[in-house]
């Protein structure tokens, strides 16, 4: 007869063995091996109790099966412990990690808009704030829309083959030399009120530092029983200091265009020095904007609106100069070559 | 037009400075863009005589000059070559006297003479940068003179813009009537002269005729004879004035013509009256084959469009615009026949085109001159001069041939009509004023004003004219800023094609803006054959047709950036191109185009190269971010600049709306491009006409996935494939691929690998794994009967 303690240190030594082989284990995977081994319903431990209570003789089943729970148990806490055991472990091995935060990012493609693309948008929305809308049309233009109804005469320099780009299929088409056009065909299209810019590219034969062949204007226009000179001088005024800041100053001085009367050109503060006079203003402290003024009756003739009733005005600058001074730009040849690294600088 | 300050000033009586003159013309529309000061500071230099001179004891090249001051003779030291004999006049700055350079003078030692100041050569009286000698005065100038009163100094040069509608303010007179009308207490000092005082006895009828054969090219011509001329240097004062004037003085008649022109803007001509034959000025368009030596030699043929005054028998001159040298004033010249008349501006602007000369004249003749009171008063003036510079005498009389004589323009402005337009109110009366100090003379003003304008103004004619000389005058800082009446929100404010724009910039890619015209060269090596718009006068060669496409535009800025060491190039453009319509204007086409090279984006160092499937991704999120669906993609061989194998159009309804691809190794090497090239073209219309998105339930059911693997003909397109099953399961919901591979050891020849994935979902249930499973085997089947399909 074997007595039932022998059995009690068969399985409690069994259990010792589980205990320190899970201990022992050195990472998860081992770990789960032991204890899949001795541990669970299907371990060693369990089936080692459950014989020695089969085997044990009635009396003594019970403390058989208790000195095995305790066996049991032994394995689950020996595998508990060791499970945290390792997880700690590794969670401070994680915190050792670190990184150079200071290298680059590992970044996705970002685009990027021109600067003209910048500054005519921020252009349209100011003006959008104040009722005009967009109105564009075509970059190759009639002599009619583009100079005569704009009462430049036949013989004006501006119509001559030095500052104007023909096409070689006939006199009479060009490309246009301002955005005008679009204004006359507004006025050809209805009746006012009219309330419209006009932004796009425009074409002249010069090429230098500060002229590009092809370059970016806006001009505006506004047809409507009682506008005056005074809400041209404040639309411009509004639209300069919501573009280069609250601090510009504006300044018309009498000029001449065939197509208003009476005619300003507009300068505003100098943005580098702030009309204090600088090498960009030539020590003047006015930068040269652009041209405006009040509609012309002949213009109104010619689309066959009734001057006696409605007034108008209109302006016209160039986009590319709004933007070169906004953003420091010296040379308009730079916004025209195609490199990627101008761009990249206007977010 | 330069004008100087101090001829301003005297004829103006206004005695602001120069930078007050300047900017009180800048703001009536007279813009000085430049200023240019002479002489200032200079004081205490007077005239003074020489009476001897001898050679210095020490130093060869120094003379000592007794110079006599009126009061007493004093001995100077000077380095000059050119100390006039006893006699001569001179510049003497005294100890005490103050030069442009900021200079004092003292008396000095020079090598052991004692000099109590010096003479002066022009640079240091700030006359010219001239110091190769002394300044010599003219012999009579008394002695004691001040010498910067002689000089009109000190004086400041303007450079006045002159716009097209101001002729009169192409001479002094008409920018001292402008003073005179701005700066209050500024009065324009008349200029009438009193002629008898100069005139002989004989009649000018008899010494000269002048017959005017064409009074539509030439409404008016005089003519005035002086006789007895000597043709000499005019004084000083004169020749000091036309030179800071920029004009270079030839001899007292031709210095008094063009000092006529420019203190009243009308020219003058001046005739050797004995090289005319006969006497005769004939006014008449040329004859063909006609031919003039002009004043600068050069041999010039006239046609029947130009004006030209002839004698009997040839041409003398090119009315307007040049005399001719063998009419020209000489050493020997006595007799003088002096025009002044009016040509007409288109006349004129047509011959000075023609042989683009460009004078003094031609300028003002093309812009318009008075008939009136600038032909009369600039010829009795220069008559004047000439008489007193050159010791003639006028012939009594004029010459006047003004067959239709021009009187100034009536015009009505209605006083209320001012504030109208301008906005701001203006009594009547100070209306009436502002029009008066212009020389515009008013008729009546009850209520409305009716002024008469003189003909210097020929820009007036209209009441809108007269608002703006108003508003000029009054200055228009004086009117307010307003904003105009409110009004209702704009129906339209965002640009065509700045959809597009952001859609690029948000996939990366950066925009540029290239010129619109291109080189033909270009067109051609990228095998772009489509018909072209071409300039008629393109600046160059390079520039000489508008650009069909975007793409040769976007492949220089690709050169560029790879020139620049920029490997990695995600570019686009949005523009329009041009095509051209038979007897009609162009079509443009708004387009949008974009370039990729390089590689994908790293960590640290680039990724792997980019390939078609990178601009692919581009297209498809450029058209699911502008919500564009109906699309189809197709393969497309018929592009040159694409690679046959990796070219594909896009298209909408049936329509090829654009195309993408990488660009042929032919072209690529042609431009010299680094690695792959990627392009698209495509039209921004279809882009930009999205319906408005309509919401749709997100599922809430989950899904079932079941894949397919399978070999399948190299040649079946993924979208044949997928368009076939979409009938197949109302259940199928979407589909994916998931492997496309080709190579010879996996795949039998002529066929290629695929797998792909189906999900499945209802949207109303849970689904069974027994209802995908039915579905899936019909899905197979069908793509097994369709595509030969072999599963693996």
């Amino acid at each position: 007869m074997v007595p039932d303690s022998s059995w009690s240190q068969q399985v409690a030594a069994l259990a010792e063995e589980g205990a320190c082989a899970l201990a022992a284990a050195p990472n998860e995977i081992a770990l789960r091996e032991v204890y899949a081994r001795y541990g669970g319903q299907k371990g060693s431990v369990k089936r080692a109790v459950s014989e020695a209570i089969a085997r044990a003789p009635k009396e003594e089943k019970r403390t058989v099966g208790q000195t095995g729970n305790g066996a049991l148990e032994r394995i689950e806490t020996a595998f508990a412990s060791r499970l945290a055991a390792l997880a700690d472990a590794a969670r401070a091995r994680d915190l050792e990690r670190s990184v150079d935060v200071t290298l680059p990012g590992r970044a996705p493609r970002i685009g990027h808009l021109h600067p003209i693309t910048h500054a005519r948008r921020e252009i349209e929305q100011i003006f959008a704030r104040l009722g005009f809308a967009l109105a564009t049309g075509p970059e190759v233009e009639t002599d009619f829309h583009n100079f005569e109804a704009l009462a430049i005469p036949k013989d004006h320099p501006a119509r001559d083959m030095q500052d104007t780009f023909y096409l070689a299929q006939g006199s009479d088409l060009l490309l246009r030399t301002h955005t005008l056009p679009v204004q006359i065909r507004t006025m050809l299209a209805g009746p006012p009120p009219i309330r419209i810019i006009c932004p796009g590219a425009v074409y002249r034969r010069d090429d230098d530092p500060t002229h590009s062949p092809m370059f970016h204007q806006v001009e505006g226009l506004v047809v409507e029983e009682r506008v005056t000179f005074a809400d041209l001088k404040g639309t411009l005024l509004h639209f300069c200091q919501a573009f280069l800041g609250p601090a510009t100053r504006l300044r018309l001085r009498p000029s001449f265009f065939p197509f208003t009367e009476p005619s300003a050109e507009v300068d505003i503060s100098c943005v580098f020095c702030g009309g204090t006079g600088c090498r960009t203003c030539k020590g003047g402290g006015w930068i040269e904007l652009g041209g405006a003024g009040m509609v012309d009756p002949e213009v109104f003739r010619q689309v066959a609106y009734d001057p006696e009733k409605y007034n108008g005005f209109a302006f016209g600058f160039g986009i590319d100069r709004m933007a070169m001074l906004k953003y420091r730009i010296n040379d308009i040849r730079r916004l025209y070559e195609g490199d990627q690294r101008l761009s990249e600088q206007f977010g | 037009m330069k004008a100087s300050v101090h001829w301003l000033r005297e004829l103006s009586g206004c005695d602001l400075d120069a930078a007050a003159i300047a900017e009180t013309l800048t703001a009536a529309g007279l813009e000085v863009e430049g200023m240019t000061s002479l002489g200032a500071g200079l004081a205490g230099v007077i005239a003074a005589e020489v009476r001897a001179q001898r050679p210095h004891p020490q130093a060869d090249k120094l003379t000592l000059v007794d110079v006599f001051d009126g009061e007493a003779v004093t001995q100077v030291v000077c380095g000059a070559p050119n100390v006039p004999a006893a006699g001569g006049r001179v510049a003497w700055a005294r100890p005490g006297a103050r030069l442009p350079s900021g200079l004092t003078l003292t008396a000095k030692e020079v090598r052991g003479v004692l000099s109590p100041g010096m003479l002066c050569a022009p640079d240091e009286l700030g006359l010219s940068d001239e110091h190769a000698g002394i300044l010599i005065l003219d012999a009579g100038t008394p002695p004691g003179t001040d010498v910067a009163e002689l000089l009109q100094l000190p004086d400041t040069i303007l450079e006045v813009n002159v716009t097209p509608n101001r002729p009169d303010c192409l001479g002094h007179l008409g920018l001292a009537r402008e003073l005179a009308a701005l700066v209050p207490g500024a009065k324009l000092r008349s200029l009438e002269v009193d002629l008898t005082r100069w005139e002989s006895e004989r009649e000018i009828r008899g010494l000269a005729e002048v017959i005017l054969e064409d009074p539509t090219g030439c409404l008016r011509y005089t003519a005035r004879v002086i006789e007895g001329v000597t043709v000499r240097p005019s004084p000083l004062p004169m020749q000091v004035r036309l030179a800071r004037l920029g004009i270079r003085a030839i001899n007292n008649i031709v210095d008094a013509t063009n000092l006529g022109l420019l203190e009243t803007g009308h020219p003058l001509h001046a005739f050797d009256l004995d090289r005319l034959t006969r006497q005769t000025v004939v006014v008449r368009r040329a004859r063909a084959g006609e031919k003039i030596v002009t004043l600068d030699g050069q041999e010039r043929s006239l046609t029947p469009q130009d004006l030209a005054i002839c004698d009997p028998e040839w041409p003398v001159a090119i009315a307007g615009v040049m005399g001719g040298r063998d009419s020209e004033v000489g050493p020997e010249t006595t007799r003088i026949l002096l025009e002044s008349a009016h040509f007409a501006p288109t006349a004129i602007r047509r011959t000075a085109q023609r042989f683009a000369l460009h004078s003094e004249a031609s300028l003002r003749f093309e812009r318009g001159t008075d008939p009136n009171q600038g032909v009369a008063l600039s010829s009795q003036r220069c008559a004047v001069r000439i008489a007193k510079w050159a010791g003639g005498q006028l012939a009594r009389g004029l010459i006047d041939r003004y067959p239709a004589p021009v009187v100034p323009h009536r015009t009505t402005l209605r006083s209320e009509r001012t504030e109208r337009v301008l906005g701001v109110a203006l009594s009547p009366a100070e209306q009436v004023q502002i029009l008066t100090s212009l020389g515009i003379d008013i008729v009546a003003s009850d209520g409305t004003i009716q002024c008469a304008v003189p003909t210097f103004r020929p820009d007036l004619t209209r009441e809108i004219d007269l608002i703006e000389e108003v508003a000029r005058v009054r200055g228009y800082q004086k009117i307010p800023a307003t904003l105009p009446p409110s009004a209702v929100a704009a129906e339209r404010t965002a640009a065509p094609g700045d959809l597009v724009r952001d859609a690029l910039a948000a996939l990366g890619l950066s925009e540029v803006i290239t010129l619109a015209f291109i080189s033909p060269h270009q067109l051609a090596r990228t095998q772009i054959g489509d018909a072209v718009v071409r300039l008629a006068n393109p600046l160059r060669e390079e520039q000489s047709v508008m650009r069909p496409s975007l793409l040769p535009g976007l492949l220089s800025a690709l050169a560029l950036n790879q020139r620049q060491h920029r490997g990695d190039v995600a570019l686009f453009e949005v523009g329009a191109t041009f095509h051209p319509v038979e007897g009609a204007a162009p079509r443009e086409v708004l387009r949008a185009g974009l370039v990729l090279s390089g590689r994908r984006t790293g960590w640290l160092k680039g990724g792997e190269p980019i390939d078609f499937y990178d601009l692919k991704g581009i297209v498809d999120a450029l058209l699911t971010k502008l919500r564009i669906t109906e699309i189809a993609f197709a393969a497309s061989s018929d592009s040159p600049w694409l690679h046959p194998g990796l070219a594909a159009s896009v298209s909408v309804d049936g329509r090829t709306i654009g195309r993408f691809g990488e660009l042929h190794p032919a072209i690529r090497s042609t431009w010299d491009l680094e690695s792959g090239v990627f392009l698209l073209e495509i039209e921004v219309a279809p882009l930009a006409s999205a319906a408005l998105p309509r919401f749709k339930e997100a599922p809430r059911f989950p899904g079932i996935t079941r894949d397919l693997s399978f070999f399948v003909a190299a040649g079946i397109p993924a979208a044949e494939i997928r368009s076939a099953t979409t009938e197949a399961s109302p259940l199928l919901e979407s589909m994916e691929v998931l492997e496309d591979y080709r190579d010879p050891e996996r795949v039998p020849r002529g066929q290629k690998g695929m797998l792909w994935t189906f999900h499945y979902r209802a949207s109303d249930r849970t689904l069974t794994d027994e209802e995908v499973q039915r579905d899936h085997t019909r899905l197979t089947e069908l793509l097994k009967t369709r595509f030969q399909l072999v599963l693996r």
